[in-house]
């Protein structure tokens, strides 16, 4: 799908202009064709898009689209062509294209640097040097076309010469394809490879004027010049047939195969430019197409998108089931609250509650509320004291909140751990601390008694 | 610009991308503003809703508590109040403690007592004794005293326990709170 863009050939000749918009599958959809008053020896090109501008609104409008791929051909005494040889030839093509420019210039012995250079590799091994056909055309006539094309909408892919795409190779067989016709004629050469050779090109003194004995001079010594050349092929348009018949005549005393072709239209000849994608002798990079990277980075934020969805969905039947649980854990609460409400009918008044309070209070005053009776005490004391330790007197004050005791005991030991278990039950048990008041240590028939006075305090 | 915009814009996969886009990025919306955020305003609400529901039942339950509390309280005070209230004389009283010295087992060897009364017709009635018996008398002694029908309490008890087996002697004051009676604070 990315792959099969449309294309679109303009083929411009001295007086005419064809174009022919092809399907990304190789089917001519439409072809037209013009005349036009531009004087193309002079590189004179502006009225291109006057001449594009009613030919293109009789094709779909998909033939303005941003990756419909936009060749041009030109007359081939335009461009200058060179072969040339590198040892290290380099990988980028930016790189290769200003390199081949450099080399072409010097090569062409041109001063002038407003021009425009492109390139194809003929020939390249491991240990070889990097052949290349190069090609050059002036500056101003690469940006006329560009500027006169925008202004039609269009943005060019390649800028060859017409011959380009009009002439193909016998496989590999050395000889040359003849152009004449629609104002200028161009001889190119091929080796035995099939590789393309320089071309020789040149205006004619009138549109539709034969081959000159001059030109026919410079296309036997050409042929000459090629290894074993086989065969002749001639392309014409807008000539009479007999106008040719001093070519036929040369490949027949050359003794090499001739063939004739006639272009009906110069429709046929947009349709050919149309057909065939330029291989790398274009004197202008193909444009970026950002229409593929931009449907890739929209993609992507498809996807990013279907992932948010996702997980939101994922989160909404999470979020859903915790609401339903609350709502339900909201209804039990109501449910008990609406019980509880019967039971908080009865609940006492702020007044009520106030005089239950100065009631607990005066009783509190009266009768030291709260302070644990003997008996409780007592409870703890029996069961909290060991049986070697005996309890000789105890003093109780329920006014004071407190308690005092009189621990004696023949062994310390007893006692220190009595004491200790003491403080910690009055500690859990009653909220009270017990404070070691007095030690005692008292000599009775050479026995020894201890005795500890204790105070409880609540 | 522009013209280049239109341009790219004529690309079939590019508007095909843009318009597949278009409808998730519409039912994003849609579902945002007709499914999620209702859903998440609720859940917010309903949240709410259940603090505010979760802390009326806390003050209900406090209530509650506090109800109950109020009558045990109330209970406890009305027990008090009939102790205090129930009709008696300091003859009663000495006869009462007469009657708790036979039941424990214990000898008077003093009694001394005072009556206090005071203008909002409470009166306390204060009775030293000092008692004489074995630790298991006088210790049953004073669980009867501090548990009779009256408002009786022992508020002072100085008591030398001495040897286990020997006659033990505690000073006790107990104080009754009675009247007015009938009545209540």
């Amino acid at each position: 799908m990315w792959n099969r863009r449309n294309r679109l050939g303009i083929a411009v000749s001295c007086a005419e202009i064809g174009v022919s918009l092809q399907s990304g599958w190789g089917k001519e959809i439409q072809s037209e064709q013009a005349s036009h008053n531009m004087r193309m020896r002079d590189g004179d090109l502006n009225g291109l898009a006057a001449a594009l501008g009613p030919l293109l609104d009789k094709f779909p409008a998909q033939v303005r689209r941003a990756d419909t791929i936009v060749q041009v051909a030109l007359p081939d005494p335009i461009f200058q062509q060179a072969a040339l040889r590198f040892d290290e030839f380099p990988t980028s093509a930016q790189e290769a294209r200003s390199l081949v420019h450099w080399r072409l210039k010097s090569q062409l012995q041109l001063k002038n640097n407003n021009s425009a250079a492109g390139y194809l590799v003929t020939s390249q091994g491991r240990d070889t040097q990097t052949g290349v056909l190069a090609q050059m055309a002036p500056q101003s006539v690469v940006d006329a076309v560009a500027a006169q094309l925008w202004q039609v909408g269009l943005v060019p892919s390649a800028i060859d010469g017409m011959s380009r795409y009009l002439c193909r190779p016998q496989p590999a067989r050395a000889g040359a394809v003849y152009w004449h016709g629609a104002g200028w004629w161009c001889l190119r050469p091929f080796d035995s490879t099939g590789a393309p050779q320089p071309h020789f090109a040149a205006w004619l003194d009138a549109e539709n004027h034969p081959p000159s004995e001059q030109v026919m001079r410079r296309v036997q010594r050409v042929l000459g010049s090629v290894d074993g050349a086989g065969y002749l092929d001639t392309i014409s348009y807008g000539v009479a047939s007999d106008a040719l018949k001093p070519v036929a005549k040369l490949a027949q005393e050359l003794s090499i195969d001739q063939t004739a072709q006639k272009l009906g239209n110069w429709k046929t000849a947009a349709a050919r430019v149309a057909d065939k994608t330029n291989t790398g002798m274009s004197v202008i990079p193909a444009p970026r197409n950002y229409a593929a990277l931009a449907a890739l980075a929209i993609y992507l934020g498809c996807v990013i998108l279907i992932g948010a969805l996702w997980l939101k969905t994922s989160d909404f039947w999470q979020i859903r089931a915790k609401t339903l649980q609350i709502d339900a854990d909201n209804a039990r609460i109501s449910a008990q609250l609406e019980q509880e409400s019967t039971a908080l009918a009865q609940s006492p008044t702020r007044d009520e509650i106030e005089n239950l309070r100065q009631r607990v209070d005066w009783y509190n005053n009266q009768i030291s509320n709260g302070a644990h009776p003997l008996i409780d005490h007592l409870d703890l004391l029996e069961k909290a004291l060991p049986d070697n330790v005996r309890l000789n007197a105890l003093f109780y004050d329920r006014p004071g909140r407190y308690l005092t005791l009189s621990l004696m005991s023949g062994e310390e030991d007893a006692l220190r751990s009595a004491y200790a278990g003491l403080s910690q039950s009055y500690s859990q048990d009653f909220s009270a601390s017990v404070d070691l008041e007095r030690q005692v240590t008292l000599d009775s028939s050479g026995a020894r008694i201890y005795q500890y006075d204790v105070r409880i305090s609540e | 610009m522009k013209q280049q915009i239109l341009r790219y814009l004529q690309v079939p996969h590019l508007v095909l991308s843009i318009l597949i886009f278009s409808c998730i990025a519409t039912l994003l919306t849609v579902l945002w503003l007709g499914l999620w955020a209702p859903m998440q305003a609720k859940y917010e609400r309903f949240n709410r809703e259940g603090l505010s529901l979760r802390q009326d039942l806390m003050t209900s339950r406090n209530r509650i508590a506090m109800t109950d509390q109020a009558a045990t309280t109330e209970a406890a005070l009305a027990k008090l109040d009939a102790k205090r209230a129930k009709p008696t004389t300091q003859a009663d009283l000495i006869a009462e403690i007469g009657i708790l010295v036979q039941r424990s087992d214990v000898a008077i060897l003093h009694s001394d007592n005072l009556l206090e009364q005071q203008a909002d017709g409470i009166s306390w009635f204060r009775q030293d004794i000092t008692i004489e018996g074995s630790y298991a008398a006088i210790r049953y002694f004073l669980q009867l005293a501090g548990s009779t029908d009256h408002l009786t309490l022992i508020e002072q008890v100085d008591w030398v326990t001495g040897k286990a087996n020997a006659a033990q002697k505690a000073r006790i004051r107990l104080a009754t709170l009675f009247g007015p009676q009938g009545g209540d604070q």
